[in-house]
């Protein structure tokens, strides 16, 4: 299931109602556009331990939120950063913003 | 008319020496009568050929008083006539030097030849020599030779039949004496020989077996090794699968993976094996509900058969016991095997697997028995023995096709018997297979209490859809037991007009239950039919979930969704909360009822603990404080670890428990609990929330104070009953 679905049934497994597991997800869309937002800004500043933190950060919430497919994507992330290649880092960092806009559209039509 | 003296005394005589003659014959027949009695054999068992000589002289003399009687015998190794006994013994020389003179004579050789009493004058004794053979079935055993002064026996021919009886009985006697002795020398060699074989035997046994379990600690031990870097190497394939891989190196890595995996089963199934031959297998005892263990294998093999067009049934027989005393662990272990062969060895149909227990003995032991039917390829006759044999599969081709060490079904053996049971199969070739396994249990203490939804839905009337027969009969056999009233119909066009007909005759379905494989993209316009025509109904759906749930739209149009194979607890719950909610309306919540742990009671009689929650993480944070909330607690948040140290340190007894992220900006989780415990605040229960399950980091929470670990991300079932069991 990709992220962009929202899988309400996540809710289930973690002992959520659809309400709270909502609010969350806006909470970690808000949170997510600022930390990815500094990740950028250290990436072109050639900072890879202030993108790995900030990724660090992401991965931890979306994981707890079952967004298995964007804690994938940070965690490639994350790696990258840790092992100090920036070698197309700002690429995924769009991918991940990509991800973020879906998730709060789909957020919305629900 | 008158005698003379003469005359008188003339027959006097001849009267006595009749008489004399009848007394003789009287007792040469009482004599010979005695020959042929049964003990006249057993008595040669144990007698030596010297006792024989002197019977069977003292017979002779019986019969007519010889001068000397000699037994010449036969030697078997010279063929020569040897004299063995000779009476009086004085005789000896002269019976040899008469013997040789008569061989020379001829007279010998004749007496052989006629098998009977052969008399002549004697050279070396002043009177006659008479000569019989000792004959036996075919063999001379020797010659009878005597001295005697008159020649009665040539012109006594009664007299000469019974010498030849004594003899002939004699000789038999003899040859019953040989045999006996070479019977005993045999006997005597065989037990020799056997007591040798034995000790030889015991001694190859021992060593046999030493060095069995030898190899099977070697197998352990060596096993263990293996997996220690076994695991690492599937780890760090973990890793490298989530950096930027190349399609052609994802498919290398996703290779060592899998193949890595597979040796980790093989690992698994070896190191189990070697442990049960070594006798360093030890069963747990503990508590457990032998239906929950059940129902988590099935749910594990529905996912792996989610491609297949296969059915799993559960039946759980009334006579289960809710909790019993044994090792649910291994329990597992034999039920996932036969599950799992069941579902490599089907393409398609069902796999059903019933429960049930029996033989409650008197020390409080059970029997359960289990069986799992198939409807596979099946087993060939001739192997259905071999394959609880280790390393055997039904055909060795069948190792390729269908993974597996073979080793399996050898292990479930193993475990059933070591649980008190047997593991043992019934198949047709081509039609499918019926496992069953027994075991055995002891008597739970504890029973869990009874189900209330029993008595919720005691009452309903219900219709069950169900394509599938079986599966309807067992759904029928759960509710039945629940006292609710049922009618079935096997197809989604029968099902509306029985509602009708029921609404008609005042007698409506409280629930309809739908197989929805029935339904496929007609769900909704069966269930607008069914609203439209029927005015209140629950509509409960069940199927497999084939690792996707069903879309939220099937949410409004049903009441609730139950996933396969059904479990009577889910079922009757389902139902329940139908029933409950049935005078507020005709709907209620979609609701899937999937994990029974995570519907809570509300906390009665719980005193309202506090908890301080350290984590830097806001959507962290509000996750696991909400679900604190949920079950009852009451939160207060810290941002990072010097936050948590302060707002502890400030008022210390209004927490009861901390929970704390590891992983946090300025002070970490590891030092904030060092802080706390080096003020001497031992007793708080601090519990680490660790993002990764690596044993370092485990250790690392330890050596800083913390008293246990939960692993991101969180789940609620796991969070509260960490949290219960430190605060109890």
């Amino acid at each position: 299931m990709r992220d962009t679905d929202l899988n309400f049934q996540y809710t289930e497994d973690i002992g959520l109602d659809d309400n709270e597991f909502a609010q969350l997800i806006q909470l970690f869309i808000e949170t997510s556009k600022v930390d990815l937002q500094e990740a950028k800004k250290a990436a072109s500043a050639g900072n890879s331990q202030k993108v790995y933190e900030r990724m660090h950060s992401i991965k931890g919430a979306a994981e707890c939120l079952g967004l298995y497919e964007m804690s994938k994507l940070v965690r490639r992330t994350e790696i990258m950063a840790r092992n100090k290649s920036p070698k197309g880092i700002e690429k995924i960092l769009d991918s991940i913003s990509k991800k973020l806009f879906l998730l709060s559209d789909s957020l919305e039509s629900k | 008319m008158k005698y003379s003296k003469k005359y008188i005394s003339e027959l006097e005589e001849q009267i006595r020496h009749t008489e004399a003659i009848n007394r003789w014959t009287m007792d040469a027949l009482d004599m010979v009568a005695s020959f042929d009695a049964p003990q006249a054999a057993l008595k040669s068992a144990n007698v030596e050929p010297v006792d024989i000589f002197t019977a069977a002289r003292s017979h002779l003399m019986r019969l007519i008083s010889f001068h000397a009687i000699a037994f010449f015998m036969v030697d078997e190794l010279s063929s020569d006539f040897i004299i063995s006994y000779c009476e009086p013994d004085s005789y000896t020389q002269t019976m040899e030097k008469e013997v040789d003179h008569q061989i020379l004579e001829g007279v010998f050789a004749w007496a052989l030849h006629r098998n009977r009493a052969v008399t002549v004058s004697a050279k070396h004794f002043d009177g006659t020599v008479m000569f019989h053979p000792l004959i036996a079935h075919t063999r001379i055993l020797g010659m009878v030779v005597a001295f005697l002064i008159s020649d009665e026996i040539s012109v006594n021919n009664v007299l000469s039949n019974l010498i030849t009886i004594v003899l002939s009985n004699t000789a038999k006697e003899l040859e019953n004496a040989d045999l006996f002795q070479k019977m005993n020398e045999t006997n005597r060699y065989l037990e020799h020989t056997v007591r040798k074989r034995t000790e030889d035997l015991q001694q190859a046994l021992i060593a046999a077996n030493t060095l069995n379990e030898a190899k099977s600690r070697f197998f352990a031990n060596i096993s263990h090794e293996i997996k220690t870097p076994l695991n690492v190497i599937l780890g760090f394939t973990e890793l490298i699968r989530d950096t930027t891989l190349s399609e052609e190196q994802k498919t290398y890595v996703d290779m060592i993976a899998k193949s890595g995996e597979s040796l980790l089963v093989i690992i698994n199934d070896i190191l189990d094996f070697s442990k049960i031959e070594a006798g360093r297998f030890n069963l747990e005892t503990k508590d457990f509900d032998p239906e929950e263990v059940l129902y988590d294998v099935c749910n594990l093999i529905q996912m792996k058969i989610a491609n297949k067009p296969i059915d799993i049934l559960c039946y759980i027989d009334e006579t289960l016991p809710s909790v019993v005393r044994g090792d649910p662990g291994r329990f597992r272990q034999v039920l996932w095997n036969l599950m799992d062969n069941a579902a490599k060895f089907t393409e398609r149909g069902e796999i059903e697997v019933s429960i049930s227990a029996a033989e409650e003995s008197a020390e409080g032991e059970i029997v359960v028995k289990t069986t799992v039917r198939d409807t596979g390829i099946g087993i060939p006759e001739e192997k259905q023995s071999i394959i609880f044999e280790s390393f055997h599969q039904v055909d060795n081709q069948n190792t390729r096709k269908y993974s597996g060490t073979g080793l399996g079904l050898s292990i479930c053996k193993q475990l059933s018997h070591l649980m008190g049971g047997d593991v043992w199969v019934e198949s047709e070739l081509g039609k499918g297979s019926i496992f069953h396994f027994k075991a055995q249990f002891k008597k739970s203490l504890t029973e869990k209490a009874p189900n209330q939804d029993f008595f919720i839905i005691s009452g309903a009337k219900v219709l069950v859809v169900d394509g599938n027969q079986r599966r309807a009969k067992l759904l029928m056999k759960m509710l039945e037991s629940a006292g609710v009233s049922l009618n079935f119909v096997n197809n989604t066009a029968s099902a509306l007009p029985e509602l009708i007909r029921a609404q008609k005759c005042c007698e409506p379905y409280d629930i309809c239950i739908i197989d929805i494989s029935l339904l496929r993209k007609k769900a909704k316009s069966f269930v607008n039919s069914v609203r439209n025509q029927i005015q209140k109904i629950f509509l409960v759906i069940f199927g497999a979930p084939n690792g996707k749930y069903i879309p939220k739209s099937k949410s409004t149009l049903f009441n609730a969704f139950i996933k396969t194979p059904v479990r009577k607890r889910e079922l009757l719950q389902a139902m329940a909360f139908a029933m409950k909610s049935s005078g507020s309306g005709d709907k209620w919540p979609f609701d899937v009822i999937e994990r029974p742990s995570l519907l809570f009671s509300p906390l009665e009689n719980k005193r309202i603990t506090k908890i301080l929650l350290a984590e830097d993480n806001p959507v962290n944070q509000n996750l696991v404080r909400i679900m604190l909330t949920k079950t009852g607690h009451t939160v207060e948040l810290a941002k990072n670890g010097v936050e948590a140290v302060q707002k502890f340190c400030l008022s210390p007894s209004s927490f009861d428990l901390i929970l704390m992220d590891i992983q946090m900006p300025e002070m970490d989780g590891i030092d904030a609990a060092k802080i706390i415990r080096s003020r001497g605040y031992s007793d708080i229960p601090i519990i680490a929330l660790t993002a990764s399950s690596m044993e370092t980091d485990r250790t690392q929470c330890f050596k800083a104070g913390m008293n246990d670990y939960i692993t991101k991300p969180v789940r609620i079932s796991s969070l509260k009953k960490m949290v219960e069991r430190w605060i109890e």
